[in-house]
């Protein structure tokens, strides 16, 4: 059976149909061109030719002309839409015009960076031109360097390596800064949250040191489908930027499918596990010889996943090797070879997180399933992307975990497939990111006593850090004195800048097997947790927390460990408040100490609870922004005269916020928690909050309390359409964490959250279904 | 709650590294000026002012004529330069990582006037004072041509270049030769000593002590920093004396390094020290591409001998076996070769003896015994090819 019969057959499948929310049939669309722009230099209008390339699309064209006229701007574009001749275009045309011009290419990932390498390469070969691209990151050879520095027209590098490698030794980099012309940076909505906040402020300091040089460069940045992509465009480089619409490629047809496994336990409203029912459908696509690449959300489900597959493709006679695994943490070497194999063909199908969700190269597959939802629409656009080549039909299936933000895109389908409501948030002056890279910045070059950085005076952070003795100020200027390397201790990916080292003791003298930051260490690292890596188990015999060293050995068991983290809020101080209806708005900056204090053992296959254990670490202690919700007073007396009950309403209405707010903010839901306290010490009222889990907060809080109506609103008309009875994960959390009348009372609460009208009572009555 | 309170929070909760490493307290600088126990002079310059002070000793470094240095200092065919030329150099910096934000705050310079050697220490009493001490340092380096330093080639040299180029002054150094004696010093006494640390190649090669008073390396940029914020200026006399005795050092390690070259034009004879010695000689003849010469002395440190069985043995082996092959020494070759594989050298022995008996010494049966012990199966066949050929006699017309 090919994929196409496939198709029709599950069309045709009542009981496949029954748990289809929408199958939406994207048809195919023609190409847009427009002919080259009379700017565009004469060889390179050749070369193009010569690769077959007589027009271009529209926003190919619309981005070439932008550059020409001195323009910084954004791209925002699905993938493979031929985004990358929207920047190789204006470079090599600068470059052929003036062989002194350089530029800089930012990619998120050292493995994108390398990829996209290739590309101009190959365009610059079919030029013949004298134009020299290199990738520079940590594994560009010493000997290599120099070279590098002086001769590279286009060099290829990640935010990591310009903050550490580059910036610090900027005047190694003269020819480079002194003729800089353009700064690519691709995948724009990647930075977003903490990486974001920390990226923007390597991009300042890109441009404080290029003007140094007397350069300032024109920005490109390219995006996935956002709602903000100018706004986050701008925030992230300084500068004011155009946008390019109407996007040109074409594409074939492609059938979307919302999948919402069933419901298995009414009582408890849990659905049938994500994992199980994707290795279902996976498994289905495998016998139709499709290539395929099958998403999940975390390392270890990647790992499950790959763990069935291997069988299951045995069965119709896809060996081991043609089924892979892709995800951080295994080595470059491993991952070069699968993205070859999915090129060429030889691998059938690969289990992957999203770290293949960027554009890697690993040509266009037939099938995507989705074990769960990407987190943002964006990188469930970009995922589904993977599917789809220009001729045959492709087949994207969304399978919905039970989580709230899952259960609202597969339940409001229409969210997904209108205009993307997402918006992309970061926080370049967040205080900690900041100070971080006004030392960075001080090290690189002195700062003038009347210098802005970021648009505005910072005097007040480094005088800070003049008292601290890291800085000394003289003769109008702020020096670094400190005997440190600052950008050695900023970690642009986290916030804390600790790792954990994995070491597989069963290896002749202890070999390192993978890396992971010190919060999901405590989680999956933990000791007797169970660790899967490469589909291999491992048993963790100790976690040395003062070293940093988790000691590991392969195993075979049947279960899996998940651990639980327990956390306590304190508030510190209100930033900004608001009236709201008879309660209160407010931001401001909140304390929290959190432990991982037990963790579950859960059998492989059947997913059952077989045991548990304590786990014995320190508490983390973390500064972060929070948005809080003062509920008024009277509150619970209105909710016990309707016989439910104010903590109920509460945790219920936490749980369906904490899920539905992410989705409007474009956060990871990891990266935002929400918890509630009947009476909070700070208010002295019943409060409920939303806060950033990173140190500092990088801007989520802030947009929610500026946003807490229209997220309100979406999270009404989601728990007024959620099936279950009494409250279940998909809004306010199952009866037994959150209480019999929970969703009664969180509807009623949230029917009040919409500044105190008249239609409340009714807007509750609806909510409670 | 005010901004330097929530920073020091955020800051703490974040586990952030404390900011306090090393810094500068307040913002006043040296506000009280410059101590006048440093004996530092004003130098007036276009660039602003410079503060240094001089000093002179008799009687240390090298002979007035240097030897021709390839080989030990520079890759390329030294000019013919007199000491004269030559100007020593070492900084004094805020700290090691390099990366511009690190600060040369003492420049120390050398050279000689006739016998005397004239030491003279720029020193940077505040950031952002940099450029009456670059412009001092271009002016008074300007009638050398060579610079030698102690690993400057990779640390000073490009500090005093990013330090120019921060300040958008050329580099004061730019046409100058540069001679690090560290590669020098690794090369010639790197496996007697412990380490080529500075100190350590003064003290077992030039029998210099640093003796009392001396201020440990990595103590320096506090010392300077502690002088900046709180003028407590105790310990920078420590550090001008610190710099000054590297100085004193560069000139004594400068002037083994010649007397280093000039063995080289005396016989090859064995003398103390040895097989160290000759082995060091005969490495540095190789790189000066004085093939002969490398061998007799590769000769004399083979005659001398390292302790069997250690890695210097063997590493001594296989350098001489490449030395004699470069100086076509066949037969010292041959018995260096057999004397090794007699020894129970291992498989390199036999390949080296196998390719000398193939290509040099025509002998192929034996080339053929040494491939296969060292396992060479595409030489054996070709050998055994090649013994077939000459062991077929001739067929000529009429037999």
């Amino acid at each position: 059976m090919n994929l196409t019969q496939l198709l029709d057959q599950l069309k045709a499948d009542e009981r496949f149909l029954r748990h289809v929310t929408r199958w939406e049939v994207i048809p195919p669309q023609p190409a847009r061109t427009a002919p080259f722009p009379a700017s565009l230099e004469p060889r390179l209008r050749e070369a193009l030719r010569r690769r077959g390339v007589d027009e271009l699309y529209t926003h190919q064209a619309a981005a070439v002309a932008l550059a020409a006229a001195g323009r910084s701007f954004v791209v925002p574009t699905p993938t493979a839409s031929g985004k990358t001749l929207c920047y190789n275009l204006p470079v090599l045309d600068a470059i052929l015009r003036d062989p002194q011009a350089r530029a800089l290419y930012l990619f998120p990932t050292k493995a994108l960076a390398q990829d996209q390498m290739h590309e101009v390469h190959g365009l610059v070969t079919e030029l013949g031109a004298d134009i020299r691209t290199f990738t520079f990151d940590g594994d560009t050879p010493e000997t290599a360097r120099r070279a590098i520095r002086s001769s590279g027209h286009i060099v290829v590098t990640n935010p990591d390596m310009l903050h550490q490698g580059i910036l610090p030794h900027h005047t190694l980099w003269v020819k480079l800064f002194e003729n800089l012309r353009f700064v690519v940076v691709d995948e724009v909505h990647q930075y977003r949250g903490v990486f974001g906040s920390h990226v923007a402020n390597v991009l300042r300091r890109l441009r404080r040191v290029a003007r140094f040089y007397g350069a300032d460069p024109q920005f490109i940045c390219c995006s996935a489908t956002i709602a903000n992509p100018l706004e986050l465009a701008e925030r992230l480089t300084g500068r004011e930027m155009a946008e390019v619409g109407d996007n040109g490629a074409p594409r074939g047809l492609k059938h979307f499918i919302f999948y919402n496994p069933p419901v298995v336990n009414r009582e408890l409203g849990i659905r049938a596990s994500t994992i199980k029912t994707t290795r279902a459908i996976a498994e289905r696509f495998l016998g139709t010889g499709a290539q395929m690449i099958v998403f999940a959300r975390s390392r270890m489900r990647v790992e499950l996943l790959l763990t069935y597959l291997e069988k299951a493709g045995r069965r119709v006679g896809i060996r081991g090797g043609e089924v892979r695994g892709y995800r951080g943490g295994y080595l470059p070497g491993e991952r070069r070879a699968i993205e070859q194999g999915l090129r060429d063909g030889s691998v059938k199908a690969v289990v992957s997180t999203n770290a293949l969700e960027l554009g890697i190269d690993i040509g266009r597959l037939d099938v995507c399933v989705m074990a769960g939802y990407a987190g943002t629409v964006a990188a469930t656009w970009q995922q589904a992307g993977r599917a789809g080549r220009r001729q045959n039909v492709s087949a994207v299936v969304l399978v919905a975990s039970s989580s709230p933000a899952d259960q609202y895109i597969v339940t409001n389908p229409d969210f997904f497939f209108g205009r993307s409501p997402e918006h992309a948030t970061l926080d370049p002056d967040n205080l900690i990111v900041q100070m971080s890279h006004l030392k960075c910045a001080a090290f690189e070059l002195p700062f003038r006593e009347d210098e802005d950085y970021g648009g505005r005076r910072v005097t007040e952070i480094l005088d800070y850090l003049c008292d601290n003795r890291v800085l000394h100020r003289a003769e109008g200027r702020y020096h670094w004195m400190a005997d440190t390397y600052p950008a050695e201790d900023v970690s642009l990916r986290s916030a804390a800048p600790d790792n954990v080292v994995i070491i597989d003791d069963s290896r002749p003298g202890g070999l390192v097997i993978g890396e992971m930051d010190l919060f999901s260490a405590q989680e999956m690292l933990h000791d007797d947790a169970i660790y899967i890596h490469g589909a291999q188990q491992h048993h963790v015999d100790r976690l040395d927390w003062e070293r940093r060293e988790a000691h590991v050995q392969p195993v075979r068991v049947d279960y899996y460990t998940d651990a639980q983290r327990k956390s306590e809020l304190k508030t510190l101080t209100a930033d900004e408040q608001k009236a709201h209806g008879e309660g209160a708005l407010a931001v401001g900056e909140i304390g929290l100490v959190s432990k991982v204090t037990v963790y579950k053992k859960i059998k492989l296959g059947t997913h059952e609870n077989v045991g548990a254990g304590r786990v014995h670490l320190p508490e983390m202690e973390m500064h972060t922004t929070g948005f809080w919700w003062e509920v008024p007073e009277s509150a619970a007396a209105a909710l016990a005269s309707r016989g439910l009950d104010l903590g109920d309403a509460l945790k219920g209405l936490a749980h369906l916020l904490g899920c539905v707010a992410p989705v409007f903010i474009m956060a990871d839901s990891a990266d935002l928690h929400a918890t509630a306290m009947i009476r909070s010490p700070f208010t002295g009222r019943p409060t409920l909050y939303l806060y950033d889990s990173v140190p500092g907060g990088v801007g989520y809080a802030r947009r929610i309390y500026e946003q807490f109506d229209e997220i309100c609103r979406a999270a009404r008309s989601h728990l007024a359409g959620c099936p279950c009875g009494h409250g279940c994960p998909a809004c306010v959390g199952a009866t037994v964490d959150s209480g019999d009348t929970a969703r009664a009372g969180a509807a009623w609460l949230l029917a009040r959250a919409g500044a105190g009208d008249a239609d409340a009572d009714a807007r509750a009555t609806a909510a409670e279904g | 709650m005010d901004l330097r309170g929530r920073l020091a929070r955020l800051e703490r909760s974040a586990g952030r590294p404390a900011a306090t490493r090393g810094g500068v307290a307040g913002t006043t600088g040296a506000g009280g000026g410059l101590p006048a126990e440093l004996g530092l002079r004003e130098a007036s310059t276009p660039a602003g002012p410079c503060w240094y002070r001089e000093w002179r000793e008799a009687g240390c470094g090298p002979g007035e004529e240097l030897p021709d240095l390839r080989g030990i200092v520079t890759h390329r065919q030294a000019r013919a330069i007199a000491r004269a030329d030559v100007l020593l150099l070492d900084t004094e910096t805020t700290g090691l990582v390099g990366g511009t934000g690190t600060l040369a705050f003492l420049v120390g310079v050398g050279w000689w006037e006739g016998p005397d050697l004239v030491v003279r220490q720029l020193f940077l009493p505040a950031p952002g004072r940099e450029e009456g001490l670059l412009a001092a340092l271009a002016e008074w380096a300007a009638p050398f041509r060579a610079v030698v330093t102690y690993n400057g080639a990779s640390f000073d040299l490009p500090l005093l270049r990013t330090r120019a180029l921060l300040n958008r002054r050329g580099d004061p150094l730019a046409h100058l030769d540069s001679w690090d004696l560290l590669p020098a010093a690794r090369r010639l006494w790197g496996r007697a000593l412990a380490d080529c640390r500075q100190q350590t190649v003064e003290c077992g090669v030039c029998g210099l002590a640093r003796g009392e008073g001396d201020i440990e390396g990595a103590r320096i940029p506090e010392v300077w920093r502690t002088w900046l914020g709180e003028g407590d200026a105790s310990d920078l006399l420590c550090v001008l004396r610190h710099n000054q005795r590297d100085l004193r050092g560069l000139a004594a390690i400068l002037d083994r390094a010649c007397a280093a070259r000039e063995e080289l034009d005396r016989p090859a004879v064995a003398g103390p020290g040895d097989p160290l010695r000759a082995w060091a000689l005969a490495r540095v003849a190789s790189r000066r591409r004085e093939h002969a010469t490398a061998a007799d002395w590769i000769g004399v440190a083979l005659a001398a001998g390292a302790e069997p069985g250690t890695q210097d043995a063997r590493r001594l082996a296989r350098e001489a076996a490449l030395l004699l092959k470069r100086a076509g020494r066949w037969t010292e070759l041959e018995r260096l070769l057999v004397s090794q594989i007699d020894a129970g050298a291992g498989a390199w022995a036999h390949r080296e003896a196998a390719i000398l008996y193939e290509r040099r010494l025509r002998r192929l049966e034996r080339a053929l015994v040494h491939a296969g012990l060292a396992a060479e199966p595409a030489r054996v066949e070709r050998l055994r090819r090649r013994l077939a050929r000459t062991a077929t006699p001739r067929r000529t017309e009429g037999t």
